[in-house]
This record gives structure tokens, sequence and C-alpha cells, in this order.
């Protein structure tokens, strides 16, 4: 039982530093369109490329 | 979309794999092989069962155009137009430069999925310069940036029409980025509430079970002081909209649903603070966390349903900026004494210039008419439906849709300056007029609210008699229950899930209450051509010379109409056409070498008969017109049209048939579907005087047409749909714009409308059913604080679980219409 001591502490200090990536991912855009995200996972063309490269 | 659409069947099959191969896949068709599938109007072969299926399979989900598109390919679209506003001068105004890159942010419609998504950024980035092209689906924006200036704008803005897209600068930039921190805010403080309120109530746990009191009173003040920690930070971040909401309303005087809320929260965590702080929960006392977050964090979640939805609809929205048309045309007269048109921005008109307006265009200026007459749409500005006319000498105000013909206007005051300027009130005005469901339902509220507090602080004082030390909790318990979440919960919720459900079908609501209207209607009025049938976009002359082709095709030069895509359709080199105007629901007339023409309906153009009439103008007819050639259009019969029609007649509605078309053909068309209320040859004001006396004799209309030559009859009925809508005009105009050319999406609307309104009737019943039943027992004191957080978040869970279940309801429409 004494480890709940610095247990329970250290609980709400996780859940203090999950809030901020949280709202990290917010403010960063990344729940602005769920919508179009969702399908990009499932585009492969760019695969060869880099990120933002394309072939002229 | 509507060139591509319209040319690139006929100019691009021949070199189609036609006769030698598969239609869908174009391989060689094996010997003995007798599989066909109906394209183009005609048998085409495939090679297997599996392309027969993806072919149905397309044509089911309305993505027949893949064809024409596939042959169009994509650097080469024969057709493609560049639109007026990409021009480089008019473009320069909505591009930002920086340094060497250009930024542009297009509003793009035709977007429906993800693949449509896909094919549009995919499509532009295969452009030189583009560096990045990315969209965003929910608010159909497409974020460019390439390197150069606006030059670059008409080759982007031709590839997105080649493939389909109709673009244009998006303007109401400023309320989108207002929208869209709205929204990451509302997403904030949910997620802060539901990860915290988690957390506390994995901590309450422990509370709740210890049977057995093994739980040491020191261990006990960790689990609390752990729960402190995290309500802080809920009350500080999550829950702070609603102290500011209530210290703004008690400011003003007014009671909302903030004050009873922000009193609950702030008496709840208070007291709980100070029991922990002066120890008293060592003793045994209980907090009040668990209640507290779980009824913040189903607040925050009815609220974050409801501003979403909020959000959909004001993206359909116009705002002042979007009034204003995208360019204007400006009239020069040059030294020879011949006139000049010039493309340009409107905020660069200044007075006295001479500016050409035609019809489906929005007049951009307070302007004075010099030539022409038409009428006027200012629906949008004073509220009137009917449509005004005016003439030389009138005074027309900006923001004005011109509805046919084409006027030459004087500008009188600069595009930044006038009415519009006054025009977001009276947007405003016009919506609140719209529902007259929502002003009730706030007043109800208000005074629910202070009944709410009366009661509560009744409950104290009859508590503070009979056991002080009760009287808190009893009021805080009665503070949550008495709380109209639910009631407040069940509108939005309904509405939500049936927006989402017509919009898998490809349907889109104009107006926020379209629904609850569609409903209760026991009519369903159709428009024939563009509804009932689809042109097959050939003509067949029926008399006259074939040089009438070539006259006819020009003075359907740039009009967006099936039959006018027909004519500009044909092979023929059309001559200039000047003076052209269109006269909705007759047909359109103009002058070629100094002849005036007309075409169009047979009594427009001076004739009898039936089809398609051009005439010339000639003064010793006595109608003032000769006949020169007659036309039919082909039309078919929407393969789905009698299957939709069952369909809505089993769900109890009413048919009529309403057209402009010739009587004969309009019988014809009503014999084989077994309508027997039928009305043809009604002009656009015929029509609307049909619905009139359908809705004074108590029939309530749903009318669907194309939008195209019907669009002041959408206004006129209960509710209106506009089915595969292709002009701008059509989707202001109709409450339910249907993208999908598909006359079943009529009944699955019908349906989920009809789902809709049970599911919400019974949802309110349910919520206030609730707050009546367990008020009196809160008072009672039989309720302590956390059993009625629990309440309270069943009864809102029960609400938006039961207006969920809408979805399936819509599964089963759908499998019901399309048998899939």
């Amino acid at each position: 039982m004494e480890s709940l001591i610095l247990l329970i502490p250290l609980s709400v200090l996780l859940i203090l530093i999950a809030l901020k990536a949280f709202l990290w991912a917010v403010n960063s855009g990344q729940f602005d369109d769920l919508d179009r995200e969702a399908a990009r996972i499932l585009e492969d063309d760019d695969l060869a490329e880099g990120k933002e490269g394309r072939s002229p | 979309m509507n060139t591509l659409s319209a040319a690139a069947p006929s100019e691009i099959s021949p070199s189609s794999a036609t006769a030698e191969g598969c239609y869908h896949c174009g391989l060689p068709i094996p010997p003995g092989e007798m599989l066909t599938v109906p394209a183009e109007g005609d048998a085409k072969p495939v090679c297997c069962h599996g392309c027969e299926a993806a072919y149905y399979w397309l044509k089911d989900q309305g993505l027949d155009r893949y064809y024409a598109l596939r042959e169009a390919g994509l650097g080469h679209a024969a057709k493609a137009e560049m639109p007026a506003w990409a021009s480089p001068e008019v473009a320069a105004r909505y591009v930002t430069r920086d340094g060497e890159n250009a930024e542009l942010v297009l509003a793009l419609s035709g977007l429906r999925c993800a693949a449509c998504a896909w094919l549009a950024e995919k499509g532009v980035a295969t452009l030189p310069a583009v560096q990045h092209a990315q969209v965003q689906l929910a608010t159909e924006r497409l974020h460019l940036r390439w390197t150069g200036d606006e030059s670059a704008v008409p080759a982007i803005a031709e590839r997105l029409s080649a493939l389909g897209f109709d673009a244009a600068p998006a303007r109401s930039e400023a309320a989108a980025e207002l929208r869209r921190k709205e929204h990451r805010k509302g997403l904030a403080r949910l997620g802060i509430a539901a990860l915290i309120t988690m957390q506390i109530m994995m901590l309450s746990l422990a509370d709740y079970l210890d049977l057995l009191s093994d739980l040491t009173p020191a261990y006990r003040q960790l689990l609390l002081w752990a729960q402190a920690v995290l309500a802080t930070v809920l009350v500080t971040t999550s829950a702070a909209p609603f102290f500011q909401g209530a210290w703004r309303a008690l400011k003003q005087k007014q009671l909302t649903m903030d004050v009873p809320v922000a009193l609950a929260l702030g008496l709840a965590y208070g007291a709980s603070i100070a029991l922990l702080v002066t120890g008293r929960t060592a003793q045994g006392a209980h907090v009040y966390f668990d209640s507290l977050v779980m009824f913040t964090f189903f607040l925050l979640a009815g609220r974050y349903a409801e501003a979403r939805l909020r959000h959909q609809f004001a993206q359909s929205d116009p705002t002042l900026e979007d009034l204003l048309p995208l360019t204007a045309l400006r009239l020069r007269s040059g030294e020879a004494g011949e006139e000049a048109r010039e493309t340009l921005h409107p905020m660069d008109l200044s007075p006295g210039d001479r500016i050409l307006v035609s019809a489906g265009q929005t007049v951009p200026c307070e302007a004075l008419v010099l030539e022409g007459s038409a009428a006027l749409r200012l629906d949008h500005l004073t509220g009137e439906a009917a449509p005004q006319p005016c003439s030389p000498g009138t005074a027309v105000p900006a923001g004005a849709t011109v509805l046919d013909g084409v006027l030459t206007l004087t500008v009188r005051q600069r595009a930044s300056e006038g009415r519009l300027a006054a025009l977001p009130t009276l947007l405003a005005r016009a919506r609140k007029s719209q529902s007259g469901e929502t002003p009730l339902l706030d007043r109800i509220a208000r005074h629910f609210f202070a009944f709410q507090l009366l009661i509560a602080l009744g409950a104290g004082v009859l508590w503070l008699v009979l056991a002080p030390e009760r009287a808190f909790e009893i009021v805080l318990a009665t503070l949550i229950i008495a709380c109209p979440c639910a009631l407040s919960l069940a509108t939005p919720a309904a509405r939500t899930t049936g927006a989402l459900a017509l919009r898998q079908q490809g349907l889109r609501l104009g107006r926020s209450d379209s629904l609850e209207r569609l409903a209760s209607i026991n009519r369903v009025v159709l428009d024939k051509t563009g509804t009932l049938t689809e042109p097959t976009g050939t003509l067949s002359c029926l008399e006259g010379p074939a040089s009438a082709w070539a006259l006819a095709k020009a003075l359907e030069r740039d009009i967006d109409h099936p039959l006018a895509r027909a004519f500009q359709a044909r092979p023929e080199a059309a001559p200039a056409v000047s003076a052209q105007r269109v006269v909705v629901g007759e047909g359109v007339e103009g002058c070629v070498n100094g002849i005036a023409y007309r075409l169009g309906r047979p009594r427009f153009a001076g004739t009898e008969g039936t089809g398609v009439v051009l005439s010339r103008a000639d003064a010793e007819s006595p109608s003032g017109w000769t006949l020169l050639a007659r036309f039919q259009s082909q039309e078919a019969l929407r393969p789905e049209a009698p299957e939709a029609l069952a369909a809505l007649r089993a769900q109890g509605v009413k048919l009529a048939l309403l057209s402009g078309d010739h009587g004969d053909r309009v019988a014809a068309v009503a014999a084989e579907l077994g309508l027997e209320t039928w009305e043809g040859d009604a002009t656009p004001e015929a029509k609307l005087e049909a619905l009139a006396r359908l809705r004074a004799a108590g029939e309530r209309v749903l009318y669907v047409g194309d939008g195209l030559n019907d669009a002041p009859a959408l206004g006129g009925a209960e509710v209106s749909l506009a089915l595969g809508a292709e002009s701008r005009f059509a989707q202001d105009a109709a409450d339910i714009v249907s993208f999908r050319r598909d006359l079943r999406t009529v009944p699955y609307a019908l349906g989920i409308a009809r789902s809709q309104r049970r599911r919400l009737h019974r949802n309110l019943l349910w919520a206030a059913g609730y707050n009546v039943a367990a008020v009196p027992l809160a008072v009672a004191g039989f309720v302590t604080p956390w059993l009625a957080a629990l309440g309270m978040t069943l009864s809102s869970l029960i609400v938006l679980v039961h207006a969920q279940r809408l979805a399936r309801d819509g599964a089963q429409h759908r499998r019901g219409l399309w048998k899939v």
C-alpha cells in the first residue's frame, strides 16, 4: 500500500502530460479534417517519392 | 463540370474501345461473349461479368462520368474551360504572395468523398510549379502553394475544371478561420473533460467500493487530493466557458442555461475543496468531484455536437463576401465606336463605369439600369420572394441576382460602399424568420431556468428546516437533476444524425430545419425534364434546313441548360451572337448578323405545335416571327423513376407532375408512370400558381426539380429538392440538394425525415418526462448529487444513442431502395 503514496501523484502527473499532448495535437490542426486525413493513409502512390515531392 | 460531362461522351467515344474492346477495361471481347451494358445511349460490349458488375456499381454510385473522364485524360481534356476569375489580373486579388511562392485557397464544389479529394489534389499536384496541394474535405477547401505568381492560376483553374470541379476563390476565410478556432477550442475542452472524467471516476471507485472500510483515512485523503488537482484543472479550463457565460448573462440581467450550471459547478467544487481543506473528509464526509466532472463532460459533449452542426450549416450560409460576384464585366467604348469588354474584380469598379450582368449573375454594386429589362431576385436582400422587374432607369441594389435577360448598368457606388454593408444583419433576420421554432424554445427555456433556480432554493429552505445537515446536498442534487441537458441535446442530436444520413447518399441540406419540414409533407410535385426524364443529349431536326443547327448553336452559346448543352455539342461552327437574352422557362433570343432570332417553346417563337422552334424576326408575319426550323430533344425516362415513385407511393404521399413541356409529352410520361395528376405547358408563373393552389387546399408540398428552369418554383413549395443540381442558382434556392442524379434519393430523404421526426419526438418526450419525474425525487431527498449527475448523464446518453439509431434507419432505407 505504501507505493500508492508515490504512484497516485505520478498518475496525476501522467494525465497532465497526456493532456498537454492532446492540446498540442488539437492546436496543430490534427483534428481539423477527419474525413480526408483518414483516407490519406490508404494512398500509396507517393511511396517512392519524398515528402511533398513529386515528379514534375 | 458541365462542359465536360456534356462534351466528353459525344466527342471522345469514337476513339474509345467500343466496337473492338470491353467498354470497361478495354480488353478484347472473348469470342462468343454476348454481355453488354447500356451506355451512351447504346449497348456497349463488356468482356466479363466482373466488368459488367464494375460498370453497374459505378453507375449506381453516380460515378459513370468516370468513363468520360477516363477518355478525357488528366492533361488534355478537350473542353476544359477557364473561369473568368482565373485571369491573372483578377486572380491577383485572391492570391497571397510570399517571396517566391504564391498561395491560394479555393472553395471546391463537387467534392463528395475522399476519392474526389484525392483526385483534386493529385490532379493539381502534377502541374509543374505546384509544390503543395491539400484538400480539406470538411470545409471543401483546396489549399495551394506554388512557385511563381498569379500567372499560374489559369492553368490550375483549367485543370480543376477538366476534372469536373467547380472552383472559386474562397472568400469568407475570416469566418472559416473563426469557425476553425471555435471547433478547436470546443474539441480541446471536450477532450480534457473526457480524460479527467475517466481519471476521477477511477480514483472515486476506491471510495465507492470500500465496503469493508479497510481504506485508512490517510490513503483516502491522498485519493481525494489527487481528484482535487484534476478537478481544478477541469474547472479552470473545460468549465471556464460556463462561468464566463453565466457572468455575461447576469451582467445583462438575463438567465441562460449557464447560470444554473455555473451555480451547480461552483457549489460542488467550492464545497468539495472546503471539505477537503478543513479535513472533514478525513471523518468520512463525501466530496462531489465525480458529479462535477460527469456533469461538465456531458454538457460539453452536447455543446460540441451542436457547434459541429452549426458550423456545417454556416459553411453553406453566404456571407457578405460570398454575395459579391467574383468578377465584373466592364464595357469600354473603343475609338471606332465598337465596344470592348474586360473582366475585372468588382472592387476595381468606379462610379460611372458601365457593366454587363446577365442571367444567373449578381450585380456587384449599387447601379442604375441603362439598357435591357430583366426580373431580379432580391429575396436575400429584402425577404421578398417574388421576382422584381426592372427596366432602364431602375436603381438596382448590390447583391441582386438577375433571373433572365442581360442588363447594362451604370455603377453608382463602389462595391465596398453602399447597402451590401448592411447585409449581414438582413441575412440573419431572414434566417431567423425561417425557423419559427427556436425563439419559442428560447422563451420556454428562460422561464425554465428561473423555475429551476426557484425549486433549488425552495428545496434548500425546506431542508434547512427539516434537516439542516442535508440541505446543501439536496440543493446541489436538485440543481443538477433539473438541468435540461437531455432536452437541449435532443434537437441538435437528431439534426446532426439526420444530416449525416442524408450526406451518405449525396444529399445536402440548405437550411437547418429542412428535414423537419420535409417530414410533414403529403404531396410530391415533380418536374419532368431533368427530373423524371433525362435528355439523352441528342436532338433531331423535325423540319427546316441543315443550316439552322449553326444558328441554334450560336443562340445557345454559354447557356447552362441541358437542352442548350445538346445544341452546344453539335459539330457545326456557330456564328457570333449579340443581344443574347434568356427568358426563363421559354427560350433564348439573340441577334446574328443583325437579324433577331428566337429559339424555344413554340409560343415564345411565335408559332404553334411541339418541339423546340427556331424562328426569325419578320415584320410581315402577324406574330412578328417566321418559323425556320423545329427540333425535338430526345429524352428517356430515368431507369430508376418507376421504382422511386413506387417507393414514394408506399410512403403514402400523393404525386403530381408539373412540367413546362408540351402537354402531349407530359401526358405520355404521366401515363407511363401511372401518374393521375399532371399539368403540362406550365410557365414558371403557372408552376408557382399551381403550388400556391395546392397549399391553399391544405396540402404540404415537396417540389422536386432540377433547378434549371424552375428556380422560382423551388421557392414556392413547402420544401424543395433540387436533383443533380449543377447550377449555383438551384443550390441556393433549394432546401435540399441532391448531388446524385438519382430519383431514389427523394424517397430516401423523405424516409430519413420521417424517422428523424419520430426519434426527435420520442427524445423530447423522454427528456421532458425525465426532468418532470426526477425533480420531485431530488427535492424529496431521495437523490444524492452523484446519483443526480449519473441520472443526467444517462438521460443524455439515451437521447444521443436513440438519435444515433437514425443511422440504422438510414441503412434500412438504403437497402430498401438500392437493393445493396
